[in-house]
Formats: structure tokens, sequence, C-alpha cells
């Protein structure tokens, strides 16, 4: 055989292009198979390990998959938001860790998360550079957020803009870098951290602007008590050590907005006791993300067995395909193939050549699929890196 | 006395032909090739030279009579016994000298090594391969492809490749069909000459008179000798 194995060689490198289409199309029918069962598997166990991670969200009765999209992945907002109030007293009955979470917000894109330092602690994120946020208007970059903006400590991160056409919206606020996270793998990596407040003044609930005196509030409707300013106040865009102390609420901070309450009871005791209780809540729901996870990779398995029937379909053609090739390339050939019969080769001796060239180009085409295979599992682990912890 | 390398006596032939369909009958005259011998088969088209030339070489039987070649009765011969025979002691050249054209000219010397396993591929066989294409002139031209090599090379080419094997009998089918004159001659100088020094045994179909003249043998099919 290594002589039909030399001529085979010697044959294929004369007529590359059809050697390479060949070893393209085969490769391609092959990997996209593979490709797909390792892309489903690693984002099942992305979504999983993540859901898994988030025993039990806590937010506003309504849709399921929002809430976990918004609190595990940073995707999408939650129409209706629930108060602080929840997370207070969550925190007062359950021993477990309780995270306010308040996602609602950008910057270049990029999702601001709201919680507190213990987010950090529980989701086990490592600070890379700097140090973790402690006041009004610092943020804590993930790695893969601060590669892609350049961010590096003291840098300013302007928040997006929410409505362009709301001129009694908030403004975009300027935004500090205080640190930097080291890469985790996880969604986490793709977003900027900071404190509730922070979010609540991009909301334009907490905010700060120039005093307001007798002389520059609103003629007529002021008191010595009660001074009402004119809408030409000047609003701080930017939280600086100067005007930090400026920026108030207006109102109570139990009732300020949340996405959502992530708890991790200590025990199954713990956990059942909540979901219990918050079944018989007329506003509340209490969301298992692992249980919204598996629905989602249902449907993702349904779809996956459809794609490889149609796979099936596209090797099979492929098959089919290549025999076309081999059998125009032998008519292509007889002369060669008389040669080989009149000096002495056998029946045999062809069918060696043939089988000799079906082994190179089937080889060529694994090496490809590996190839093709390792260059889609680095676009997939990216992927996913940033849809899925 | 010198060793007879092709033997034919009392032969005849008739090809397997369709239903109803009159056979292709052919009585073979008598003729016997001692060593060193160059021999031209001569006749018109579809007299039966490539037949005759085809018995010799054991790709065709005779349904009688008797086929001697190199002392072995090679009408008596299976097709595998033949078929090895002929790797063993024959060498081809055809009328179209066709070479394999992804192979560069010392592969196509060597090429029935490549596809006869009885054949073994050795650094002589190499060496002789080297030694065949400097015989013929094309020494420096040992890494260039069919593509990149003259009719007349390619030609050459192809007789050194009749001859890798050291075979006993070489067996020529129409050389110098579609050659003009000169380039026939060329040819015909270049086998006579190899056949010379390799010391084998020559037998040449042709139907064309020109060539005639350079052998000493010439069988004419109609029985003439």
């Amino acid at each position: 055989m290594n002589n039909a194995f030399f001529l085979a060689f010697q044959y294929l490198r004369a007529t590359k292009l059809r050697f390479v289409i060949l070893v393209v199309c085969t490769a391609i029918a092959l990997s996209l198979p593979i490709n797909t069962f390792v892309a489903v598997n690693l984002l099942s166990d992305k979504l999983t390990e993540r859901g898994e991670q988030t025993p039990i969200l806590i937010g506003k009765k309504g849709n399921e998959f929002a809430l976990t999209m918004n609190a595990l992945y940073f995707r999408g907002t939650v129409k209706e938001t629930v108060s602080m109030d929840v997370y207070q007293d969550m925190s007062d009955i359950y021993e477990g860790m309780v995270l306010p979470l308040y996602i609602a917000h950008s910057a270049s894109q990029t999702p601001i998360v709201g919680s507190n330092i213990d987010y950090f602690e529980t989701r086990n994120l490592q600070l890379n550079n700097g140090r973790y946020y402690i006041g009004l208007g610092e943020v804590v970059v993930g790695a893969q957020a601060a590669a892609e903006f350049n961010l590096d400590l003291g840098d300013s991160v302007r928040s997006d803009l929410q409505n362009l056409y709301n001129i009694a919206g908030s403004y975009p606020m300027s935004l500090k870098v205080v640190g930097v996270l080291e890469p985790s793998g996880t969604s986490d990596d793709a977003v900027m951290f900071t404190d509730l407040k922070t979010v609540w003044a991009l909301d334009g609930l907490l905010h700060g602007h120039d005093n307001v005196t007798a002389e520059t509030a609103l003629n007529g409707e002021s008191t010595d008590e009660n001074l009402e300013a004119t809408a030409a106040i000047f609003m701080f865009s930017e939280l600086t050590d100067s005007n930090r102390e400026e920026f108030h609420l207006h109102g109570s901070e139990s009732e300020m907005p949340i996405s959502s309450v992530a708890l991790f009871p200590y025990n199954q005791l713990e956990k059942d006791k909540l979901l219990g209780r918050m079944a018989l809540s007329e506003d509340l729901q209490a969301v298992q993300p692992i249980e919204v996870v598996d629905d989602i990779l249902s449907i993702v398995l349904k779809l996956q067995q459809g794609l490889y029937v149609y796979y099936g379909m596209l090797l099979i053609s492929t098959i089919f395909f290549y025999i076309l090739v081999v059998h125009l390339s032998l008519q292509l050939r007889q002369g060669e193939l008389i040669l080989i019969r009149r000096i002495g080769g056998s029946k045999q001796t062809i069918r060696n050549l043939i089988l000799a060239e079906i082994v190179l180009v089937t080889l060529a085409s694994i090496l490809m699929t590996i190839v093709f295979s390792w260059v889609f599992m680095l676009l997939i682990n990216v992927g996913l890196s940033q849809l899925s912890g | 006395m010198s060793d007879v390398i092709v033997s034919v006596k009392n032969a005849h032939f008739s090809y397997p032909t369709r239903k109803g369909s009159s056979s292709f009958e052919l009585e073979i005259p008598n003729f016997t090739i001692q060593s060193g011998q160059q021999w031209m088969l001569m006749g018109p088209s579809g007299s039966g030279k490539s037949t005759i030339l085809n018995i010799v070489a054991g790709e065709l039987v005779t349904s009688r009579g008797e086929v001697l070649v190199l002392n072995q009765r090679i009408d008596k011969l299976t097709e595998s016994e033949r078929q090895a025979f002929r790797i063993a002691n024959v060498g081809f050249v055809f009328q179209d000298f066709p070479l394999v054209p992804y192979l560069d000219s010392i592969q196509n010397v060597l090429f029935p090594y490549r596809i006869n396993p009885q054949l073994k591929l050795t650094e002589g066989v190499y060496n002789r391969a080297l030694l065949l294409l400097d015989n013929v002139g094309l020494s420096s031209k040992s890494t260039r492809y069919p593509s990149e090599l003259s009719q007349g090379e390619r030609q050459r080419v192809a007789i050194a490749r009749a001859l890798i094997a050291s075979p006993r009998l070489i067996l020529a089918d129409e050389p110098t069909a579609g050659l003009d004159i000169k380039r026939s001659h060329e040819i015909m100088n270049l086998l006579q000459e190899m056949a010379v020094t390799q010391g084998v045994g020559l037998l040449v179909v042709s139907h064309e008179p020109q060539i005639v003249d350079r052998f000493d043998n010439v069988l004419c099919l109609g029985g003439e000798v």
C-alpha cells in the first residue's frame, strides 16, 4: 500500500484545487454536527452552572424568563421593579445571603449592575486592580469590559442616555473606575458594577444640584420653610468629591426600585420555606433560575435534534458529491488506468490507488475538521462568556 | 546457439463475439525470435498485428497452437501467472507513449515498480532509472513533469520506462504512428540502440513501410517472412 499512498499523494498534490474543495466540503459536513454538539453542551454547562449558583430570584410577578435573563445574564430589563423593602424584608427573615439587584442602565452599551459589595464575594469575583466601590459614582469594571473599552483605574465612563426625547428625564452621568476584576469566565466579565445609590442617581431619583435659596426659588411658590426651585437650576452631571455631599434622595430608601432580589438559602429547608411563602404572595414571584434554564435548554435540544437530521442529509449529500468527484476523476484518468493494466498492474492495484486517495482525503478532512472545531471552540467560548456564566 | 525468445507455431486465435455475429479468426504465421534479434511485424490496419503482439505479451490467449516465450508456454498459464510473467519479462512501448501526468520523469520511469507488488523498488532500481534517463539523454530532466517535456522527450521517458524492469523482450505497438519520417527514425534509432545496449529482443508492430528497412526480420501478415 505504500506505493499506492505515494501515487495517491502525488495525484492529490497535482490536483490541489480539487483536493482542497473536497477536503473543505467534507470538513464542513463533519464539523457542523460536531460543533453544534460542542456548542450546545458548552451552552448547557454554562447556563446550568450559573443557574445552579443562584438558587432563587424574587421579582414582580410576570415573565420568569425576563427576570432570570436580567438577573443572571444581565440581558434586557424587567418590566416592573420591586421596592427595596422587599430586599430589606428578606434580609431580616433569612440567614442566607440576600442580594439586591438593579440592572436597568448601561455605559457604552455595557450593562451597569447595581448591587452591594457582597455580590463580589457571593460570585467569587476577585479584584485584579484597584478597590471595590465605596461611594457614589464609583464603578468596578469586569475584565472583558475593561479590555474592550481600554478602561483602567481613574478613567471615567459616561452612562448611556436612557431616552433622548424625554427632556424631563435624567442626564447621562460620568462614573469613575475604581477597580478592575479578574476574568471569571462568566457574564460578570462583560459588565460594570456599582452600588444601588449610584443606579438610583442614574434614574434621577437621587440627584445633586445648586443650592436653592430664596433668591433662586420660584417666585410666589416658596416660603421660608419650603423653597421650590425653577427649572433653570443647574443639575450635577458628574459626581465629584466637591459635590458628592450635595446628592440626596427625595423620599425613603425603602421605596427605591430594584429589579430583583437574589437569595442564597443556607439549606433546602430554608429554600422550601421561602418558596412556600412566596407562593402566597399576590404581587411577587420566586423563580428558581435552574428551572428556567432547563426550559430554555429543552428548546435548544429540540432544535439540536432537528439540526442533526439536516446535518445527516448534508453528510449524505457530501458523500454522494465525493463519489461523483471520484467517478469523474476516474473517467478523466482512463488513460492512466489503461496504462496501469497494460504494464502489469492488477484491478487490485487500481482499487488500492482509489482507496489510498480516499484515505488521504478523509485524513485531511478530519484534520481540517479539528482545525474548524478548534477555531469554533475559541469563538463559542468568547460568545458564551458574554452570554452566560 | 542463441536462446529462443519467442516461438509461435501453428497458432490460431479467434475473438469471442456476440451471438449471431461472425467471429474474428486469425491464423498466426509461424515465427521465432532469437535472443538479440529485432523483428518487425507489419501489415495493414485490421490485419491482426496488435492481436499477435498481445498474444506474445500474454494479454490474449490462442485457441490452439503453441506460443513459447522465454521457454515458457505462455498460452498454458493462468491469467495471474501470465500477468506476473509479463511484469517480469516484457517491456511495453505504446503508440502514444503515455506517461502519468502527475509524476516527474524519474517517477514515470519507476512507475512499473509503483504498481506491481512483485517488483521491489530499491536504491539499485532508482539508480538504474537514473542511468536509463541518462542513456536516453534526459539526465538533466529527471524532475520534470510530462507537461514540461517536449513530445520527443516524453517518448524517451516512455522507452526508459519499458526497460526499467530489465525485460528480456520489448514489445512496441505502432511506436512511429503519426510521426514524420525524421521523428520516426529518431525513435527507432533509440529503441533499437537501447535494445542492443540492454541485450533484449525487440518486436515492433507497425504498418509504416518507411521503417521496414531497419529490420533484418520482418513478418508480413499473409505469411511472408
